[in-house]
C-alpha cells in the first residue's frame, strides 16, 4: 500500500498533526502490515513540495505541524482510489518454482512438501482469522486488510490442492523412502509421523 | 484467558436424573413435531386421508342404515322383554291368569284383541283394547291425527284399515255390530303394516286373545309358567337386536377399513420416504428408535382421527338427509336422531386404530434405516422383489384356502380370505414391476428411462400399484360377481317372474309357511272378487292354486295379530351346514294345473310323489317329520320363477293326510296385459285383501357394473395421477438434463406416459388377476356363474384405463419442468 | 486438560472385497474441552466419516471412540442415542431444522427427547438462543429464516443443554461470506464455553477458524498445525 496515498486518506479526513497522523496509519495498518514508519515525515514532505498538502507552521520538526490537504491533493488521491493496481506479481510465485523444481527432482516426495507449504499457509490464515475473531466484527478497516490477506493466502492454498490433484495423475515416481523429517518444532508427532508417504500417489494413480 | 473458564468433562458429573428413554416429554415432543408436519404436509397425504374418509363414511352410514332399517322387535315386545299370548275364549281362566301375571311381575300391560269379520273382506280387522300409555306397549301406539278414542262409541283406525273399510276421520264405521265414531288415526310406528282399529279399553268388549307385556329376565318367566296350569303361550324378545345387526354392519365394514389401510400403509411409506432426511436429523438430534417409530405411529393416527371425524360426521348427515325417504321402505317410523351412537364410536376408533396399525410397518422400516442413509435421504434397500413375491404367493394360496372353505357363507373366512388374497396380491407387485422393467432392452430410451426410475422408486411405485390394483380388483369383483349373480338368477328365473298376460292373485303375503284357515263362505266371497277380475281381463283362463297344509296342527299366528293357520308343506335344497335349506313353494298338483303343463293324470307314475324342475337332493319341510325325500319327477320348467315349480301330488297328500288349501289364482289372459288393466286388477285385489302379482323387469345389474368400472377407474386413475407426479417430480432432474442435452417435448412426455401407462397396466392386470381369484375360490361350486363374462366392462378396465393414463399421462407432461433453484425446505 | 472425544486407531471400511473402499485408516485423534478442530481434506478424504464416526452416528470397522471418555463403539443404539441427546451436538451443511417447529422449539427438541418438561426446554432453548443474539428470532419457523439463521439456530441446538461436543460439516456450506463468518464467530464463542468442537471442511479460510487444523488425505490424518487453542494461548500471549 502507498504510504503517500494513505496519508493523502488520512488528511482527507481533516488537518492533522505529523505524531497524529504516524500513530494513526500505524493503528489502521500496521497489525497487518507493519512498515517502516519514518517514512511517514519524509512522504509527508515529499507531498508538501508536490503542493498535495500543506501546514502552517513551517518552523518545528514534523511531528508537531499540523498538516492538511490541499485541492491538488485530493485530486492526486482520487485518481489514485481510480487506477488499477500495479500488476506486480505477488512474491509467493516462488512457491511455483519450487514445486516445479521439486517435481523434477528424484527422490522427493512432492506431496509431501505441498503439504509443508499447505501447513505453513493455513497456519498463517489462522493468525489472520484469529485477529479477526478477537476483533470487533464492526472494525471494518482491520477485517478489510485481514480478509483481503486472507483470500491471498487461501488462492495459494487451493492452488496447492489444484496441485495436489494434478500430481495425483502422475505417473507413479519410483519409490524412494524419504525420511519425513519434522523440522518445524511445531509439528506434534502423532499418526503423521507413521504416514508411509511412499506409497500414497501410486496406489491412488491404479485405484482411479 | 477464556480457556479457564472451560468446565471439567462430564464423565465426572452425575448423570441427570431422567427417563432413560426420554420419557413422557420426548413423547410428547415427537408427538407434537409429527402433528405440526400433518398440518404442514397434509396435502402430500391426501389421497390416502380419502379412501380412508370414504370407507369411513361408507361404515358410517351402513350402520346408521341397517340400525334403522333392521324391523325392530320393540313392533312386538314394545318396551318388555317377553310376551305372554292368553286365551280369551274362558273370561274366568283370563282373568285369573291376568291376575296371577300381575302378581308376579308386578307391572304388566295387557293387549286385548278382538278379532272381527267384515264381509267380503279376506282378512278380519284386528280391534284392539290398548292403553296408549301403556307401561310397556306405548311405543308400539303413536297418534297420527285426531285423538285416541275415549268413550264406548268411539274408534281409532290404521290408515290401512280406513282404506278397507272406506272410512276416515270423523266418519262412523260399524264394527262387528257397534257403531262407532272414527276419532282418531293410528299406527304402530315400529312396523307400519300392522294393520289394526284401537278401542278404549274399558269400552271394549271381551277379547279373544290378550297379549300381556312383562319385563324381566328368561328365568323369572319360566319360573311363572310353572306355577300355571295348562298350557301358556309366550315369547321372548329375540336376541338378534338392530344393534347386534349394526355392529354385525361394522364388522363387515372393517373389512372394507382394512383393505383401504393396506392402501393406507403403502401411502405411509411414501410419506415416511419423503421425511427421511429429517427422522435423520432427529435421530442425530439423540432420539431413540422408538421415538421415529413413534412420529410415523402419530402421523397414522392423526390421519385415521381426521378421517374418522370427517368420515362419520358425512356419514351422519347423508344419513339424515335420506332418513326420512326410506321409512316406507324399511316399514317403520325412523328416529333420525336415533343413532347407534356406541357403534358409531366404536367405528371411529377402529378406524383410528386400523390407520394407526397401517403406519407401523412404514415405521418400524423407517425406524430401522442406517441413520447416515436417512441424513442423505437414501431409503432403505427394499427387500429383494422375489421375497416379498414369495411371501405373497404364500399369502395368495392361504386366501385361496379361506374362501374356498368358506363356501361363500362364512363371513370370518370370507373376510380373512378377502385379506389375505388382497395382501398377496399387493406383495406381488414389485415383482410384477421388476418383470415388466426386463422387457425394457430394447425400447427407447424413454421408455427405458421410465421403467428404470419404476424399479428406482419401487417403493412409491409399489405403493400405487397396491393402490391402483385394490381400485380395480374392487371394482373388477363387482363387475365379475354381479355378472355372475345375474347369471345364476337368470338361470334359475329364466325368462323372469311371470309372463306379461299373467297373473298371480295371491290370498296374503307371499312366501308365508303359514296358511290362514278360512271358512267357505270367505272363499266364495274371494272367488267371486276373483271372477271379477278376470272379468275384466276379457276371457283368461283362470287356474286356482292349492297348497298341502299340515291340517293336524293349527299355528296360533305371527306376532300375535294374524289369524291362526295351517302350515304348508314345502320343498327345498339342503345346505351345506345340514340346518337350513333354501326353499320352494310346493303347490298341490291338481288336475287343472297339471293341465296347465299339458300333463293329464296318467302322465304321472303312481308311485311319483312332486314333479319339480330342481333337481339335486330334495327334501320337504315345514312338516312334523323329518328327512322327507320325495321320488320327484321331472315338470316342465316354464322359465318363470313365480310359477308353481313344484308339484306334490295327491297321492303323497292322502298319505300324509296333508290337505289343501287355496293360497292363489293363476290368470292367463290371451294378450299382454296393459298399464290399465293391471292397475284395475290391483285396485280390485286390494279392496279384497288379495296381492297381484304381474310380469316384473328383470332388474338388471349392469348399471351397478358400469358405476362399479367406473368409480374403480376413477379412483385409479386419482391414485396414478398423484403417483406418476411423484415420481416423475423426483426425476425431474433426470428430466432437466433431457431437456438439457436438448431431448424435444416428445421424450418427456413419452416418459410421463410410459410411467402411467404401465402402473395402470400393471394394476389392472394384478387387480383382474386377484379378483378373479378370489371370486373362483368363493363360488368353486359354480363356476358356470362366471363363464358369463361381462366382456365390455373388463375390457374397459384392463385396457381402457393403461390407454387413459397413458394419454392423459402424454397429454399433462407438455409443461416445462419447474426451475432447479426452487428447492423447497423438506 | 482431558479429552472430551478420542479416537483410538479408528478405521471404517465400506463393501467388502475388491469393491472395499477404506474411507479412515487408523486414526488417532483427541479433541479437548474447549478447543476447535478443524479436519481439511479433499473430498474423499474419509472426513465426512470420521465426523459421523466421532458421532456414534456409524460403527467404525475398527478402533475406539471414546466420547467424555465412554466408548461409544460398543454402546447398545439406545445408549448411542442418549450419548447423543446429551453429549453430542451435530451441525451439517444444510437442512439443519426441522419444519414445523419453531427456532426454539428445534433447540429445546434436544433437551426434550432427554426428558426435560417442555416449559424448562423452551426456557433453556431460549437462553441459548439469547447468549447468541438469536432471541428476537426464536418464534421464527425454519421457512422463514435465512440460511444464516438456520445454522445459526442449527448451532444453538447443537450446544443447548450440557453438551460436551459439537461436530459441525461444512457447516457455512451453503452460505455466502458475510454469513458463514457470523456462523463462524458463534460456533468459536461455542467453544470457548468450554466444548470441544469438531468441524470438517476442505474450505482453508474456513479451517483457519479452528485452533487447531488437522489435514486428513485418504483416510489418514497427515498434518496437522500447531496448537493456538487454550493451551497454546495460556503458554504465553504471543505476540504475532
Amino acid at each position: 500500500m502507498s504510504i503517500r496515498h494513505a496519508l493523502l486518506a488520512l488528511l482527507a479526513e481533516g488537518s492533522k498533526y505529523g505524531l497524529q497522523l504516524r500513530q494513526e496509519f500505524e493503528a489502521r495498518t500496521g497489525e497487518v502490515w507493519p512498515l517502516n514508519v519514518g517514512q511517514v515525515y519524509t512522504t509527508l514532505q515529499r507531498l508538501e513540495r508536490e503542493g498535495h498538502v500543506e501546514s502552517d507552521e513551517t518552523e518545528r520538526d514534523g511531528a508537531q505541524r499540523r498538516y492538511r490537504i490541499t485541492v491538488g491533493g485530493e485530486r492526486e488521491l482520487d485518481r489514485w482510489l481510480r487506477t488499477p493496481p500495479g500488476a506486480t506479481p505477488p512474491p509467493r510465485d516462488e512457491l511455483v518454482i519450487k514445486v516445479q523444481v521439486a517435481v523434477r527432482l528424484p527422490g522427493v516426495d512432492v506431496r509431501e512438501i505441498l503439504q509443508v507449504h499447505r501447513r505453513r499457509l493455513v497456519e498463517e490464515m489462522q493468525r489472520y482469522t484469529h485477529l479477526k475473531a478477537e476483533a470487533d466484527p464492526d472494525d471494518i478497516a482491520l477485517g478489510l486488510v485481514v480478509d483481503a490477506e486472507l483470500f491471498r493466502l487461501e488462492a495459494v492454498v487451493r492452488w496447492l490442492d489444484a496441485a495436489d490433484a494434478r500430481l495425483r495423475r502422475l505417473p507413479a515416481t519410483p519409490p524412494v523412502a524419504v525420511e519425513a523429517a519434522p523440522s518445524d518444532p511445531a509439528r506434534p508427532s502423532g499418526p503423521a509421523d507413521r504416514e508411509p508417504t511412499e506409497s500414497t500417489p501410486a496406489r491412488e494413480g491404479a485405484r482411479r | 484467558m477464556t480457556a479457564t473458564t472451560a468446565t471439567p468433562p462430564s464423565t465426572d458429573r452425575p448423570a441427570p436424573r431422567r427417563a432413560p428413554g426420554g420419557g413422557l416429554p420426548a413423547r410428547r415432543a415427537v408427538i407434537r413435531w409429527a402433528v405440526r408436519l400433518f398440518r404442514r404436509e397434509w396435502r402430500q397425504q391426501v389421497l390416502t386421508l380419502t379412501l380412508l374418509t370414504i370407507a369411513v363414511i361408507g361404515a358410517t352410514f351402513a350402520v346408521s342404515a341397517t340400525y334403522n332399517m333392521a324391523s325392530s322387535s320393540d313392533a312386538t315386545f314394545g318396551r318388555a322383554d317377553h310376551l305372554l299370548r292368553l286365551d280369551g275364549g274362558d273370561p274366568a281362566v283370563l282373568d285369573s291368569r291376568l291376575a296371577a301375571a300381575r302378581a308376579w311381575f308386578g307391572t304388566i300391560d295387557a293387549i286385548g284383541h278382538h278379532y272381527v269379520a267384515v264381509p267380503g273382506l279376506f282378512d278380519p280387522v284386528d280391534v284392539r283394547a290398548q292403553n296408549p300409555d301403556g307401561a310397556y306397549g306405548a311405543p308400539m301406539l303413536a297418534l297420527r291425527q285426531g285423538r285416541y278414542p275415549a268413550g264406548a262409541g268411539e274408534i281409532a283406525i290404521t290408515d290401512g284399515v280406513a282404506r278397507t273399510l272406506r272410512t276416515g276421520l270423523g266418519r262412523r264405521v260399524s264394527l262387528d255390530g257397534h257403531d262407532r265414531l272414527v276419532v282418531g288415526v293410528v299406527e304402530n310406528p315400529k312396523d307400519l303394516a300392522d294393520e289394526f282399529a284401537l278401542v278404549d279399553v274399558a269400552h271394549a268388549d271381551p277379547p279373544q286373545t290378550v297379549t300381556v307385556l312383562v319385563a324381566g329376565d328368561q328365568a323369572s318367566l319360566e319360573a311363572f309358567r310353572n306355577t300355571i296350569d295348562g298350557p301358556l303361550v309366550r315369547e321372548s324378545r329375540p336376541a338378534m337386536t338392530r344393534t347386534v345387526i349394526a355392529a354385525v354392519t361394522l364388522a363387515l365394514a372393517t373389512v372394507g377399513l382394512l383393505l383401504v389401510s393396506l392402501v393406507a400403509a403403502a401411502g405411509f411409506i411414501v410419506v415416511a420416504q419423503r421425511r427421511l432426511r429429517q427422522l435423520g436429523m432427529l435421530a442425530a438430534m439423540g432420539a431413540t428408535r422408538r421415538h421415529l417409530r413413534l412420529v410415523m405411529l402419530a402421523n397414522g393416527t392423526v390421519v385415521g382421527a381426521v378421517a374418522a371425524v370427517l368420515g362419520t360426521t358425512i356419514g351422519v348427515a347423508a344419513w339424515l338427509l335420506v332418513a326420512e325417504r326410506v321409512e316406507t321402505a324399511a316399514g317403520h317410523r325412523i328416529d333420525r336422531f336415533d343413532l347407534p351412537w356406541a357403534t358409531l364410536g366404536a367405528e371411529m376408533v377402529l378406524a383410528v386404530a386400523t390407520a394407526t396399525a397401517a403406519a407401523w410397518w412404514p415405521a418400524r422400516a423407517i425406524a430401522r434405516t442406517p441413520i447416515m442413509r436417512a441424513l442423505s435421504a437414501r431409503p432403505p434397500r427394499p427387500r429383494p422383489a422375489r421375497r416379498t413375491a414369495l411371501a405373497g404367493a404364500g399369502l395368495l394360496a392361504a386366501g385361496v384356502t379361506c374362501l374356498v372353505l368358506s363356501g361363500g357363507t362364512r363371513p370370518l373366512l370370507i373376510s380373512a380370505g378377502t385379506l389375505s388374497t388382497a395382501v398377496g396380491v399387493l406383495c406381488i407387485g414389485p415383482a410384477a414391476i421388476r418383470l415388466l422393467a426386463a422387457a425394457r432392452g430394447r425400447m427407447p430410451v424413454a421408455v427405458r428411462l421410465a421403467l428404470t426410475d419404476l424399479v428406482r422408486y419401487q417403493a412409491r411405485a409399489g405403493a400405487a400399484l397396491a393402490a391402483i390394483s385394490l381400485a380395480v380388483g374392487i371394482s373388477v369383483a363387482i363387475v365379475a360377481g354381479s355378472a355372475a349373480a345375474e347369471a345364476h338368477t337368470r338361470r334359475t328365473a329364466g325368462l323372469g317372474n311371470l309372463a306379461d298376460s299373467t297373473l298371480l292373485v295371491r290370498i296374503g303375503r307371499p312366501n308365508n309357511p303359514v296358511i290362514p284357515e278360512h271358512t267357505p263362505a270367505q272363499l266364495a266371497s274371494l272367488q267371486a272378487q276373483i271372477d271379477q277380475i278376470a272379468h275384466n281381463l276379457g276371457t283368461p283362463a283362470v287356474t286356482p292354486l292349492d297348497m298341502a297344509v299340515v291340517a293336524s296342527y293349527t299355528d296360533p299366528g305371527q306376532n300375535g295379530s294374524s289369524q291362526p293357520g295351517h302350515p304348508a308343506v314345502e320343498i327345498g335344497t339342503p345346505l351345506a351346514d345340514g340346518q337350513t335349506m333354501t326353499s320352494y313353494p310346493l303347490y298341490a298338483a291338481t288336475p287343472e294345473l297339471l293341465h296347465r303343463y299339458g300333463l293329464d293324470g296318467a302322465a304321472v307314475a303312481p308311485d311319483t310323489d312332486v314333479l319339480t324342475i330342481h333337481t339335486g337332493p330334495l327334501e320337504l319341510g315345514n312338516i312334523p317329520e323329518r328327512n322327507v325325500h320325495p321320488k320327484t319327477q321331472a315338470l316342465p320348467d316354464t322359465g318363470y320363477s313365480s310359477m308353481p315349480n313344484s308339484l306334490v301330488t295327491a297321492n303323497m297328500m292322502a298319505r300324509h293326510g296333508w290337505q289343501p288349501a287355496r293360497v292363489a289364482w293363476l290368470i292367463e289372459a290371451d294378450h299382454p296385459l296393459t298399464g290399465q288393466e293391471l292397475a284395475t286388477a290391483r285396485d280390485l285385489a286390494a279392496s279384497a285383501g288379495l296381492t297381484v302379482e304381474s310380469h316384473r323387469e328383470q332388474a338388471s345389474l349392469t348399471t351397478l357394473r358400469t358405476g362399479a368400472v367406473a368409480a374403480g377407474a376413477l379412483l385409479a386413475l386419482g391414485i396414478l395421477a398423484m403417483t406418476v407426479g411423484l415420481i416423475r417430480g423426483e426425476a425431474a432432474g433426470d428430466l432437466r438434463t433431457l431437456t438439457a442435452t436438448g431431448a424435444p417435448r416428445r421424450v418427456r412426455r413419452t416418459l410421463t406416459a410410459t410411467t402411467s401407462g404401465a402402473l395402470a397396466l400393471l394394476g389392472a392386470v394384478l387387480g383382474l388377476a386377484g379378483a378373479y381369484l378370489a371370486l373362483v375360490s368363493v363360488l368353486h361350486r359354480d363356476l358356470d356363474a362366471l363363464t358369463d363374462v361381462p366382456v365390455a366392462h373388463l375390457a374397459a378396465t384392463t385396457v381402457g384405463l393403461p390407454m387413459l393414463a397413458a394419454i392423459a399421462g402424454w397429454l399433462l407432461a407438455g409443461r416445462e419442468p419447474s426451475s432447479l433453484s426452487r428447492r423447497r425446505l423438506d | 486438560m482431558s479429552a472430551v472425544l478420542s479416537l483410538r486407531q479408528v478405521s471404517k471400511v465400506y463393501g467388502a472385497g475388491n469393491a472395499a473402499v477404506h474411507a479412515l485408516r487408523q486414526v488417532d485423534l483427541t479433541v479437548d474441552g474447549g478447543e476447535l478442530v478443524a479436519v481439511m481434506g479433499p473430498s474423499g478424504s474419509g472426513k465426512s466419516t470420521l465426523l459421523t464416526i466421532a458421532g456414534s452416528l456409524e460403527e467404525p470397522t475398527d478402533g475406539e471412540v471414546l466420547v467424555c471418555g465412554d466408548d461409544v463403539s460398543t454402546m447398545s443404539t439406545d445408549a448411542q442415542a442418549r450419548m447423543r441427546r446429551r453429549a453430542i451436538g451435530f451441525v451439517f451443511q444444510d437442512l439443519n431444522l426441522l419444519a414445523g417447529l419453531s427456532a426454539v422449539e428445534n433447540v429445546a427438541l434436544p433437551l426434550e427427547l432427554d426428558g426435560v418438561g417442555a416449559r424448562a426446554a423452551r426456557a433453556a432453548g431460549m437462553r441459548v438462543l439469547e447468549e447468541l443474539g438469536l432471541a428476537e428470532r426464536a418464534a421464527a419457523f425454519p421457512d422463514d429464516l435465512s440460511g444464516g439463521e438456520r445454522q445459526r439456530v442449527a448451532i444453538a441446538r447443537a450446544v443447548v443443554g450440557d453438551r460436551r461436543l459439537l461436530l459441525a460439516d461444512e457447516p457455512t456450506g451453503a452460505l455466502d461470506s458475510a454469513n458463514g463468518e457470523a456462523v463462524m464467530r458463534m460456533l468459536r464463542a461455542a467453544c470457548k464455553r468450554g466444548i470441544a468442537g469438531v468441524m470438517v471442511t476442505h474450505d482453508a479460510q474456513l479451517a483457519s477458524w479452528a485452533d487447531r487444523v488437522v489435514f486428513l488425505r485418504d483416510g489418514r490424518i497427515v498434518d496437522q498445525t500447531a496448537s493456538t487453542g487454550p493451551d497454546a494461548m495460556l503458554a504465553g500471549d504471543v505476540a504475532p
